[in-house]
């Protein structure tokens, strides 16, 4: 059953309606004018996206390759100056204690030789 | 290697290029049919610039396994229907046109009269059903064809038909047209 051809109100609709206008020429120019600018809108998004991209990536590991090899520098650094630190320390704190000895010692002889 | 990199960013991508020509040449026609009855005659060359700029802009995301036809005219009426809640101005187009009053005309701008009352009583029916009626109606599209344009089922497709006719048929007695 086509109902388009045997209902009355499709057939006044479809005897009545308005024709569509014709395409026209301008709006077909206006129309590929703006997908010219689209694509030159996606052009210059690219030319400006791929160059910071790309820096920002060489940056980023630029910088965890700096951080590692500093990270890795300090673990093995520290442990050696803590101990060059410290045996320095007991060694000037030795001397002191052998030098104040030793100045004791020179003192009590010389004492014991004045007694005598 | 560079220069070929960058000449065909700057063309775009030709294909897709190719691809939209032969698309708008296939479906310009019908498209125009669709904007020019579901939504304002006025607006016409705006919407289809509107429709055609979305499927250039979606070719890339088109789903290569649907059929680009009824997405297109999905596009289409989508475009028109959008522009009509954005505007929202169905109501005032209905009420500065509703003032025809002749019931059998014969003069010689009976045409004009009778194409201001289609666009009335189109006009003047709810956004999916006007879809419906136009998709069957002035651009021929069968029932399952209108369904995968709408995304509804096939028996939506037919009841909506049915109440757009019958509220159109409300609206031209109304206006004194003998059916």
């Amino acid at each position: 059953m086509n109902t388009k051809k045997e209902d009355p109100v499709f057939s006044y609709l479809k005897e009545h309606a308005e024709a569509v206008p014709e395409r026209s020429r301008s709006a077909e120019f206006q129309l590929f004018a703006k997908l010219k600018e689209l694509r030159e809108q996606f052009f210059k998004k690219t030319l400006l996206w791929v160059p910071v991209t790309m820096t920002s990536l060489v940056l980023i590991l630029f910088l965890s390759v700096s951080l590692i090899q500093n990270h890795k520098q300090n673990e093995v650094a520290t442990p050696v100056s803590s101990d060059m630190r410290l045996e320095a320390f007991l060694e000037e704190s030795f001397a002191s204690i052998t030098e104040v000895a030793e100045a004791q010692q020179e003192l009590a002889f010389e004492l014991y030789r004045n007694e005598l | 290697m560079a220069t070929t990199i960058l000449r065909t960013l700057r063309e775009g991508l030709p294909d897709r290029d190719q691809v939209f020509e032969h698309l708008y040449s296939q479906h310009a026609d019908r498209v125009r049919g669709i904007l020019f009855r579901i939504a304002h005659p006025n607006d016409l060359e705006d919407l289809q610039q509107e429709t055609f700029v979305r499927v250039w802009k979606g070719l890339n995301l088109f789903r290569r396994h649907s059929n680009v036809k009824t997405w297109i005219y999905r596009i289409a009426v989508n475009t028109a229907l959008d522009h009509l809640r954005l505007k929202a101005r169905r109501p005032k187009e209905v009420e500065a046109t509703s003032s025809v009053e002749s019931v059998d005309l014969k003069t010689p701008e009976d045409a004009l009269v009778h194409k201001r009352r289609v666009q009335e009583v189109l006009l003047s029916l709810e956004d999916d059903l006007r879809a419906v009626l136009v998709l069957h109606l002035f651009e021929n599209f069968k029932m399952n064809e209108i369904a995968k344009i709408l995304s509804i089922p096939t028996g939506t497709v037919k009841s909506r038909l049915h109440r757009a006719r019958e509220e159109a048929r409300k609206y031209l007695e109304s206006q004194g047209v003998k059916l």
